[in-house]
């Protein structure tokens, strides 16, 4: 159970296979384990102790993963886009650690060693290596920083035993055909790039790298690589939805599975994606970090089910992040720890061999080895599960506990609104009360007592946002979540 | 019977275990108290305390990546 073992496999059963593509490259995997081989021999020898990526979607990216992995290391994609002092202080906290990258650095760094990702690659080349023993499952192959929309960002461990547990768990070796062919457009340090990674290159599906991504380019590529699946954060589709807003039909017959994850995604761009992609089977993944990736999903029948359905709570579920995977258990507890009624919502706690619920230095799993994920939410009749958000963004109003979600949903759901957030601002009377930022849809206009009616006539009033801001787009991370801790620092700083 | 850390490259096939395992495929018993993924293919078939282990149909779940 070691991610080697993943290339020891593809490299002996379809070693010829075109593996991953990006900016032009191709690289089989054969070629894959070959070069991975030569990383690690190169890392050994060199001693470092860990190996940090930064930058975008490359072949480098995959290599220096799989080379870090086979020489005991742990891994690390960080986030290029961070602010120079946020990426500083995460690089600071891996002395002595190898930072492949794209471009130059925006800053000195005294504590690491740099190596150019293309000259670190064109480097392997030459290198003859001889694999290198297994390294001990139970070692931390990747450390991935959480996106930190409601606290500081943290490095989650992922341990190979972690990692291959997903992968055997979901996944069929060399289940793809020749032709299938990935279009992945999730940055390279986030779980869905690095489970993405993993999953395709087992089942023996090309992936092809969109180095930045726009609607148009990505379209095009759809069309003209016959792309058989693709990856998507919510915003991504929403910017597909609205580039194609005045077609009926997206015209991407080769689209066999459109997945997406990694935020909420908004009902009404769903609805239209559905339309938009009529023979395409629609898959939302929801997990977490820590859970090394998905750990329940809709599938592409439910989907359409609930998508044709007259049904309201059959068509609910197009809302709803689907079944949990095999080999996954979950409770649903009050704040106190009992279990909540069934169909009621509540704190989250996830088990199961995938799971790792570790930061560096810090366990968050008990002993009977359950993970708090302070996602809140709630399981219907038939086993389908709805999220509502993290508990730590529940607004607590005069001693009610208030999701902001199901007022977003409300404040989404009309035609001048395209995009919507609520938070808690500190209040004298009622400890919290409630306030909401709203984009408009480009050249329409609402105001701000329409808005409040409109929700007051869909929630109640204690519901209703009591100030309505208007800005021209929300804070979000790239791959879509809302920062809603900058939207309440900056409604504060106009309040005070 | 080889134990997990023992290196199995002289080992030939017992006779009455002919057959191969193949890459990639998962077999299991009857009573399916285990479960075995072959991660390198080879001669022999799978057996456990003269039990022959069968291969595994694929579980259809869509592919979330």
């Amino acid at each position: 159970m070691y991610l080697g073992l993943l290339l020891e496999m593809s490299e002996s059963g379809f070693p010829d296979r075109a593996a991953i593509t990006v900016g032009g490259t191709t690289i089989t995997h054969g070629e894959l384990a070959e070069r991975s081989r030569a990383a690690a021999s190169s890392f050994t020898e060199m001693g470092v102790p860990s190996v940090i990526f930064l930058g975008t979607n490359h072949v480098s990216y995959a290599v220096a993963l799989f080379g870090a992995a086979a020489a005991g290391v742990p891994f690390i994609p960080m986030n290029y886009r961070l602010g120079d002092d946020q990426l500083e202080a995460q690089i600071g906290a891996h002395p002595g650690a190898l930072i492949v990258h794209e471009g130059a650095l925006p800053f000195h760094i005294d504590s690491a060693s740099l190596w150019q990702r293309e000259s670190f690659y064109a480097s392997l080349t030459s290198v003859e290596a001889a694999p290198l023993p297994p390294p001990d499952p139970d070692l931390p192959a990747i450390l991935l920083y959480t996106s930190g929309t409601t606290a500081a960002p943290k490095a989650a461990v992922l341990r190979h035993r972690h990692l291959m547990a997903y992968l055997f768990g979901t996944v069929e070796f060399a289940s793809a055909d020749e032709d299938e062919t990935a279009l992945v457009s999730v940055p390279p340090y986030h779980v869905a790039g690095v489970a993405n990674l993993l999953s395709n290159l087992y089942a023996g599906r090309h992936i092809i790298y969109l180095d930045r991504f726009d609607p148009d380019v990505w379209l095009t590529t759809v069309r003209e690589c016959a792309i058989t699946q693709a990856m998507l954060v919510p915003t991504m589709l929403a910017q597909i939805v609205e580039f194609l807003r005045d077609s009926e039909d997206a015209h991407t017959p080769s689209l066999g599975t459109l997945s997406y994850g990694g935020s909420r995604m908004p009902a009404p761009v769903l609805q239209r994606a559905l339309e938009m992609f009529p023979t395409t089977g629609f898959v939302n993944a929801y997990g977490l970090t820590e859970t090394s990736s998905t750990i329940a999903l809709l599938g592409p029948d439910d989907h359409r089910a609930a998508y044709e359905s007259d049904d309201p709570v059959a068509r609910q579920r197009l809302g709803s992040v689907g079944r949990l995977l095999p080999g996954i258990e979950l409770e649903v507890r009050n704040e106190d720890g009992t279990l909540v009624e069934p169909g009621q919502p509540g704190l989250l706690f996830l088990r199961g061999e995938q799971i790792s619920g570790e930061y560096a230095g810090v366990k968050l799993k008990d002993d009977e080895g359950w993970f708090a994920t302070r996602d809140m939410g709630w399981i219907d009749d038939d086993g389908y599960l709805f999220i509502e958000g993290r508990a730590d963004d529940t607004i607590i109003r005069g001693g009610e506990n208030i999701s902001p979600s199901e007022i977003e949903d409300v404040l989404i759901s009309h035609e001048d609104i395209v995009d919507a957030v609520v938070v808690g601002l500190p209040d004298d009377k009622w400890g919290q009360r409630l306030a909401a930022v709203v984009v408009l849809v480009k050249d329409h206009s609402i105001d701000e007592d329409e808005v409040k009616e409109f929700t007051r006539e869909r929630l109640r009033s204690s519901k209703t946002p009591e100030t309505i801001a208007f800005w021209s787009e929300l804070p979000r991370t790239d791959t879509g979540k809302l920062l809603r801790r900058s939207v309440v620092a900056e409604l504060s700083r106009v309040d005070s | 019977m080889v134990s997990h850390d023992e290196s199995v490259e002289e080992r030939s096939v017992a006779p009455g275990s002919e057959g191969s395992a193949l890459l990639g495929k998962r077999y299991t018993n009857e009573a399916s108290t285990i479960e075995v993924l072959c991660t390198k293919a080879g001669e022999g078939a799978l057996a456990m305390g003269g039990e022959d282990l069968v291969q595994k149909s694929a579980r259809p779940l869509p592919s979330s990546d």
